[in-house]
């Protein structure tokens, strides 16, 4: 079917109309002169339509008699057709040529070099190192060594633990990853602090000077074990880090388990209204044009109830490009106010839901709830009677946690 | 007679030799695919052709397709095919070759 098609294409077709009496005739004289017509189809008495090729149309025109039968070419398709196009506009094939050729040839140089991965090397300082190795936008890319870049770009630069230097298009791609080095800033050894406020139930202080007991109520940030300065000899494992031991000092190491309360509010009335979309939305977008912001299109007629959300995104100019259109795109959608009437049982329940949800939220993943209470009350009066809910869920968990010790220099 | 005694021969030799029947006695062959198209083969030409009927000349006699938006997809000197909304096929006596 497919190699049908593209025959027809190859070989053209044209579509007729054929006009006059007793139109079978003329059906049956094609199929005994070896004429294929396609999608003959009848206008009334005297008139059809149908698709042939080229060839066959000139056969057609032969059989029949002129007066008998009026055939009228109402339409070309086909290759033959675009070649007998392009003849009559032999500029246009002469600028199609050119383009083409101009594309080829402009895709023979680099155009961009883009230069990805860097953290504490500078973009400057490859791109200098880069032109002095004679790679510069507009340089043939089959000039280039890319391993030899590479190679350079490694030896040149220390930092580099890895480079791959590629050619995508006119795009020449240098990425870069540095190598990690320790940080000299970074603290000689740590106290461990509460992370929450809360009740200790559980205090085994491994390291360092333990500040507080079981028993004792914490606040958040309060130093539970503070680093010490230790000894000569100190075991590396107490020590918390070859760093530290050095230095002489002995970074604070515990387990503490206490029991941490989150509490939320939720408050919920009695007649209320809910806000819905509707599912129809508008979006316009505006382009960032140095202090404008340029809408392209129109919001057009508003809706009655609606809320809006933008968000920004960059259009990258090209593919891998760093340059960008900077948009926002502002989406607009109709809302309707449906009207919510709860008895206090009813609104009790949802003020319920809403506070245990939002104090269960705040509890972080695989803590173990050990108790909810829930303390409700109500308000006002009529139309403006609400429930407020205040929700506590108790956790057990560990709320030690690392930092800087106030001890070390 | 002859021509009876002919098929009979033909088809005698067509059943025997296990050789399809329509190249043998010439008898029109139909494909039919669902309602939306009917490829018509051994043919002997076109009777009558309109949006809600085609009728053709074939060796069993008329073939009438009836149905609606009817329209010749290819037509050659011995096959034609028809699409549309076909809703019936029938042969008539009308018009029959036996030759």
């Amino acid at each position: 079917m497919i190699l049908d098609r593209i025959r027809a294409y190859l070989s053209g077709s044209v579509v007729l109309k054929v006009r006059g009496t007793d139109l079978e005739k003329l059906l049956n004289a094609a199929g005994r002169a070896g004429v294929v017509l396609k999608s003959v189809k009848r206008h009334g008495r005297y008139l059809l339509t149908a698709r042939t090729s080229a060839v066959d149309c000139r056969r057609l025109r032969g059989l029949v008699s002129p007066t008998q039968y009026k055939i009228e070419v109402i339409g070309k398709h086909g290759f033959p057709l675009l070649i007998h196009r392009i003849r009559r506009r032999r500029m246009l094939l002469v600028g199609l040529v050119a383009s083409i050729a101009l594309i080829y040839y402009m895709s023979s140089f680099v155009w961009f070099v883009r230069i990805a991965g860097l953290s504490t090397l500078s973009e400057d300082s490859i791109r200098q190192y880069v032109a002095s190795q004679g790679i510069r936008t507009g340089m043939r890319r089959s000039e280039l060594d890319l391993e030899e870049l590479e190679r350079d770009l490694a030896i040149e630069f220390p930092r580099i633990s890895w480079v791959s230097v590629r050619l995508r298009g006119t795009l020449l791609s240098i990425e870069i990853a540095e190598k990690l080095a320790p940080d000299e800033n970074a603290p000689k050894a740590f106290d461990v602090v509460a992370g929450k406020s809360g009740l200790i139930v559980k205090f085994i202080p491994l390291a360092g000077r333990p500040l507080v007991r079981e028993g004792d109520t914490v606040e958040a940030g309060q130093v539970l074990v503070e680093a010490v300065r230790g000894v000569d000899g100190v075991d590396e494992d107490f020590s918390g880090s070859g760093s530290a031991a050095k230095a002489g000092f002995v970074s604070a190491r515990a387990v503490v388990e206490a029991r941490v309360w989150y509490q939320e509010s939720a408050q919920v009335s009695l007649k209320d209204q809910e806000i819905v979309r509707t599912g129809r939305q508008k979006t316009v977008r505006y382009l960032h044009l140095l202090a404008w912001r340029i809408p392209l299109g129109r919001l057009g007629g508003g809706f009655e109830q609606y809320e809006c959300e933008e968000r920004d995104e960059v259009v990258p100019l090209w593919p891998g490009s760093r340059i960008g259109l900077s948009m926002t795109v502002k989406t607009c959608h109709e809302v309707v106010a449906y009207p919510i009437v709860r008895t206090a049982e009813q609104a009790r329940s949802e003020a319920l839901r809403l506070a245990r949800a939002r104090a269960l939220a705040a509890v972080p993943e695989a803590v173990e709830v050990v108790e909810e209470m829930a303390k409700v009350s109500e308000s006002g009066e009529g139309e403006h009677a609400r429930v407020q809910v205040e929700y506590i869920v108790e956790t057990i968990e560990e709320i030690g946690v690392e930092q800087p010790t106030r001890a070390a220099p | 007679m002859s021509a009876r005694r002919a098929g009979g021969w033909t088809r005698g030799l067509a059943e025997t030799f296990d050789i399809p029947r329509e190249v043998v006695m010439d008898l029109p062959k139909i494909t039919v695919m669902g309602r939306l198209e009917l490829l018509i083969e051994n043919h002997r030409g076109i009777i009558e052709f309109h949006p809600t009927v085609v009728r053709l000349r074939t060796a069993c006699g008329t073939l009438t397709v009836t149905g609606s938006s009817l329209v010749l997809g290819e037509l050659s000197a011995s096959r034609v095919s028809i699409r549309g909304a076909v809703d019936g096929i029938r042969y008539g006596s009308e018009g029959r070759d036996t030759a």
